[in-house]
């Protein structure tokens, strides 16, 4: 009775999302569902690569602790103070709020974007569940180093996973978020068992000795041949701003409209600590044993089965799946933008075959985190556009949501502000010779704040008299 | 009936996590770890469902 009453996709679809009106106060939720929420969102597939990422690039183990505990706190901090305040003031998804700013034909490319980036996403998700598959049938898959894939079995590997995640992804995305809510209390304590077990066999045999085999051991602070070398700035920048688009880029926002108060916004501290700072610590030791028995580029499904056997294999298909299934469907919705009259579900199948061709080539996860940088680059400036618009144009006396007071198609001055942004972080990616885009992601988002003040005043001056009209 | 599978799911989730701190010790070896851990994976998934979705229903988040 209770599994027939979960399967049933007509209650789920008849749910109001509020995606073009205010979320009313009588359906906000309590600090307790947030904290559920936003646990079990932030462990995932990229888990298994994030934090082998970390020991391949040889980090240092204070240079980890320290990292991941200042990153996660700065990211919980631009979730509480900067992303739950934008949402409970205005209650709308961050799309809804950039058509109300910069119009409907801007806000399409926005979506054309976050589509590309979900289809990416996805594959990587899609090669995570496909390397635990590869060990069930003993088809070995590309390392967490391999650029392009190495057998046409593999291939066929990731067509077949990527076919069935596709499928459910069109048909039944209420199933699979609810199976993430299955998974979401069992999959933390996966990553921390099998962090756990595995110590002794890295010779670590209590609490004491432990710190000695983490340095001489897992984060030498020595980088794998060929890879560049990370430090404590990589470590802090990149857990702090991974999921920038979140919360400084404020697609979160979309999440946070259902807080009672903009302090809920300090739950994601629960989803930093468990997903990027424990599962990250566990993942890193699991690659550090699996490069230590020989294995040179160890797949995610390698190293969860050397630290969890069968569960672990498990807890990787449940990671990519449960991750790539709404990710293809997110794509899908934003690409629908673009194509309004084209069925949601043929879309989807387009994203989810786009996915798949990407997930056969393993460059894709081995270059993830610059990717989430690249995009980082370009979701942020996103982000303090609104928030300039909504709480700095007031008080300059400017009008904010433009778009929507003078019904523009193509708000010019967002448009010129988001490629100034993109452009000069580029500029100094390239001047100071980075080799992480994350770096450039802050000074992008300021860069992008102070650029949409200045066009925007320059802006509503020049359409002085259409917008007078609209304040009379 | 309900509180019961809570229950269980609860033993089943402690199997999972207990051993592993048990093989750290010593105490148990490699392969009885894992085999405690698959049995209590296997355990959360065929309790679990029976009331996890209960307080779940009418989110909508």
């Amino acid at each position: 009775m209770q599994i027939k009453k979960w399967l049933n996709f007509s209650e789920a679809k008849n749910v109001n999302e509020y995606e073009r009106e205010p979320v009313p106060k009588s359906k906000v939720k309590s600090f307790k569902d947030f904290v559920g929420l936003v646990a079990g969102e932030h462990i995932a597939g990229t888990e298994f690569i994030i934090g082998p990422l970390f020991v391949v690039h040889g980090v240092g183990a204070a240079d980890l602790f320290l990292g991941l505990l200042l990153g996660n706190i700065l990211a919980t901090l631009s979730w509480a103070l900067i992303c739950a305040p934008v949402a409970v003031k205005t209650r709308i998804t961050i799309f809804y709020q950039l058509e109300k700013i910069c119009g409907f034909r801007l806000v399409s490319i926005y979506n054309f974007i976050n589509g590309l980036q979900f289809s990416a996403v996805a594959a990587a998700m899609i090669m995570v569940s496909a390397s635990a598959v590869g060990i069930l049938l003993h088809v070995k898959g590309p390392g967490l180093t391999s650029m392009y894939p190495d057998s046409f079995s593999w291939v066929l590997i990731i067509i077949a996973v990527g076919s069935v995640i596709t499928i459910v992804a069109t048909f039944g995305f209420e199933i699979v978020a609810k199976f993430s809510t299955l998974f979401a209390p069992w999959m933390p304590l996966i990553f921390l068992a099998a962090g756990v077990a595995v110590l002794p066999q890295l010779g670590v045999t209590g609490i004491d000795d432990f710190w000695q085999v983490a340095n001489d051991k897992i984060w030498t602070g020595v980088p794998l041949e060929g890879q560049t070398k990370y430090t404590f700035w990589h470590v802090m920048i990149f857990s702090w701003l991974c999921n920038n688009a979140m919360h400084i880029g404020l697609s979160d926002m979309t999440i946070y409209r259902y807080a009672k108060k903009s302090t809920y916004g300090f739950a994601s501290g629960f989803g930093m600590f468990i997903g990027h700072f424990m599962a990250w610590v566990a993942s890193g030791i699991l690659c550090a044993l699996a490069l230590s028995q020989g294995n040179d580029n160890p797949t995610p499904g390698d190293i969860a089965y050397l630290g969890a056997g069968m569960a672990g294999l498990i807890c990787v298909v449940a990671a990519g799946w449960t991750t790539a299934n709404p990710t293809i469907y997110r794509a899908g919705l934003a690409i629908q933008a673009l194509v309004p009259s084209m069925k949601r579900w043929k879309i989807t199948i387009m994203i989810g075959v786009m996915s798949i061709i990407l997930a056969c080539f393993p460059f894709i996860v081995s270059k993830l985190d610059q990717f989430l940088g690249f995009y980082a680059l370009v979701a942020a400036p996103v982000g303090a556009v609104v928030i300039v618009d909504l709480f700095v144009f007031p008080k300059l006396g400017l009008v904010s949501n433009l778009a929507e007071a003078i019904q523009l198609k193509f708000n010019a001055s967002v448009a010129l502000t988001w490629i100034i942004s993109m452009a000069a972080g580029y500029g100094l990616y390239q001047f100071f010779e980075l080799d992480f885009y994350f770096f450039v992601a802050l000074p992008g988002w300021v860069i992008g704040g102070v650029t949409y003040m200045i066009l925007g005043y320059i802006q509503q001056k020049i359409l002085v008299k259409k917008i007078k009209s609209v304040e009379l | 009936m309900k509180p019961i599978m809570k229950f269980l799911s609860y033993i089943a989730l402690a199997m999972t996590i207990v051993p592993a701190f048990l093989a750290m010790g010593g105490i148990i070896d490699d392969a009885t770890y894992k085999t405690w851990m698959l049995a209590g994976t296997i355990g959360w998934f065929v309790t679990a469902p029976l009331w996890i979705f209960d307080k779940k229903e009418d989110e909508t988040i």
